[in-house]
């Protein structure tokens, strides 16, 4: 693992955050291979930090360098590559509706011209190869509307994946899932980073951000918070970070009662 | 109330009588270089990477002209064969009474070709194609299809404006070309058969008549008419924000959008050519 940053974030404060922000700018770098999760209470604009940091937000100070470019300075080009190496899904990702499961995970593959790099028979097969992966029971016949909501989020992960990004940005990934299927698909995603994507999550699932990540930013509406380790955040004395984590494994261990 | 107050408030309502033409002119113009610069920007994406039979956007256009000038046949057919009926086999059979066969000749060529089979076939692509197009884009709009592309890096002017123009305007020529003909051969064919079997030279008239210039005005404003009316279409399709009732006022906007600008510019060049 090389530890050269694919998005390095200095002095950053997002510029949409739907309160008003008095808390500190966030400096933080993502490299190859790196987990880093956004975890925090709700409404505390996490969602925000994270679209700001993939540079589709602007930042209202500081600065989010992809593959060492500015994402205020974007060129046509740049753009188009930014958005391939850093790629960005939230829970409710659209697929399109007027194409199948299989067009869907293709359609960007050949609007990038991956067809060209490899034969298109062999994108089809790489699509299927990761599909199945991801889960075989995907129905990928069917319009998105026939198709539900865990599964539509597979196929996008599929799509995404297929036009192999660095960095896979998920936002509340597992919303739509049962804890059999996110236990599946968190596998495949520890699979992937395994193989060198780098994952940048913000999620609610606690023990999954503690299991996996090599690097922690905790969100509140009063501040940010880097730690570079599951631990340094499990040591911390903030009263609003520890309130949290007790307040999330008092529920958790609630959830496992019921 | 004073006599100088009483002036005042004329005034104001003189200003405001006066200033509303002014306001529309300029809210207009304004709209009309939006559109252009939309479409300027959506063609130079296109051209820029030069992909009019690549395999990204030719599944897209070949799409929609399919459904923009195949699936309209039969409706085109149906409305050839009335025109054909109503104007050209009446302008033939009382082609005696008018005058020399040429005049004829040249009205089939003016109502005919370059009015009526252009202006019908834009009427029948607002109100199939033009109105698809909006509640098409419109709903990717609302649920998030456009913005989840974007956010891989497709360029939406590029993947999914540009080639509905392209194909909008090469199915309104073909369309055009379609009508113009079952239009002139079935008045032709019916006014032979029943009144002068002589009258079958109109065919041979027409198309000796037809001269490159008259050719090139039909190809110009038919392609004029199918670029404007997918170009009000897109721009309309991509207005809508955050409301499933966007979708069907942007699209009445739409149609009554096209359909002014197809008055206008069927006006404007009717006196470029023939005044």
């Amino acid at each position: 693992m090389h530890h050269e940053a694919i998005i390095e974030c200095q002095r950053l404060v997002p510029e949409e955050l739907p309160f008003e922000y008095h808390g500190d700018a966030l400096d933080f770098g993502i490299a190859r291979g790196e987990v880093t999760s956004i975890i925090g209470p709700d409404y505390s604009g996490k969602g925000n930090w994270l679209r700001t940091i993939c540079g589709l937000e602007d930042p209202l100070s500081g600065s989010v360098h992809i593959k060492g470019i500015d994402t205020m300075n974007l060129s046509e080009q740049d753009w188009s590559m930014t958005r391939r190496k850093v790629a960005y899904l939230h829970e409710d990702i659209a697929l399109l509706s007027a194409a199948n499961g299989l067009a869907n995970v293709l359609a960007p593959a050949f609007y990038h011209q991956l067809d060209k790099q490899a034969e298109k028979g062999l994108l089809a097969e790489s699509a299927l190869e990761l599909l199945e992966q991801i889960d075989p029971d995907i129905n990928l016949d069917d319009l998105p509307a026939y198709i539900s909501k865990d599964h539509q989020f597979k196929i996008a992960v599929a799509r995404a994946l297929l036009l192999e990004p660095e960095v896979l940005a998920l936002n509340s990934p597992f919303a739509h899932f049962n804890p059999d299927s996110k236990h599946k698909f968190q596998c495949f995603l520890n699979n992937q980073v395994k193989q060198g994507l780098s994952l940048l999550i913000v999620t609610h699932d606690i023990g999954y951000a503690l299991d996996i990540s090599d690097k922690i930013i905790f969100a509140s509406r009063e501040n940010i918070i880097y730690f570079d380790s599951p631990q340094a955040i499990l040591d911390c004395d903030l009263p609003m970070v520890n309130r949290f984590i007790q307040q999330t494994e008092t529920r958790s261990a609630f959830d496992v009662k019921q | 109330m004073s006599v100088t107050h009483i002036g005042s408030t004329l005034t104001d309502w003189a200003n405001t009588l006066t200033g509303w033409p002014g306001r529309q002119l300029i809210k207009n113009l304004l709209y009309v270089i939006n559109l252009v610069t939309f479409s300027m920007l959506a063609m130079r994406d296109w051209f820029r990477k030069n992909r009019l039979f690549d395999s990204r956007s030719y599944s897209t256009t070949v799409a929609q002209i399919i459904f923009t000038g195949v699936d309209a046949l039969p409706t085109i057919t149906f409305l050839g064969l009335a025109t054909g009926f109503i104007f050209t086999f009446r302008l033939i059979s009382i082609s005696n009474t008018l005058g020399g066969s040429n005049d004829i000749v040249n009205l089939l060529i003016t109502v005919i070709c370059l009015s009526a089979g252009p202006f019908l076939a834009a009427i029948i692509i607002i109100s199939r194609t033009g109105s698809a197009i909006v509640v098409d884009l419109g709903n990717m709009k609302l649920h998030g299809e456009i913005e989840a592309l974007e956010n891989l890096g497709v360029n939406i002017n590029d993947y999914l404006i540009a080639p509905r123009i392209i194909s909008t305007a090469i199915s309104q020529l073909a369309i055009t070309v379609y009508f113009t003909v079952i239009a002139l051969l079935t008045g032709i064919l019916i006014s032979a058969l029943f009144v002068n079997p002589a009258h079958f030279d109109f065919i041979f008239k027409i198309s000796n008549s037809f001269t490159p210039y008259l050719m090139s005005i039909f190809v110009v404003k038919n392609i004029i008419f199918g670029y404007v009316i997918a170009t009000v279409a897109c721009y309309n399709g991509l207005r809508v924000q955050r409301s499933a009732t966007e979708v069907p006022q942007r699209t009445t906007a739409s149609i009554v959008q096209s359909l002014s600008f197809v008055f206008v510019i069927d006006s404007l060049l009717t006196f470029v050519i023939f005044v």
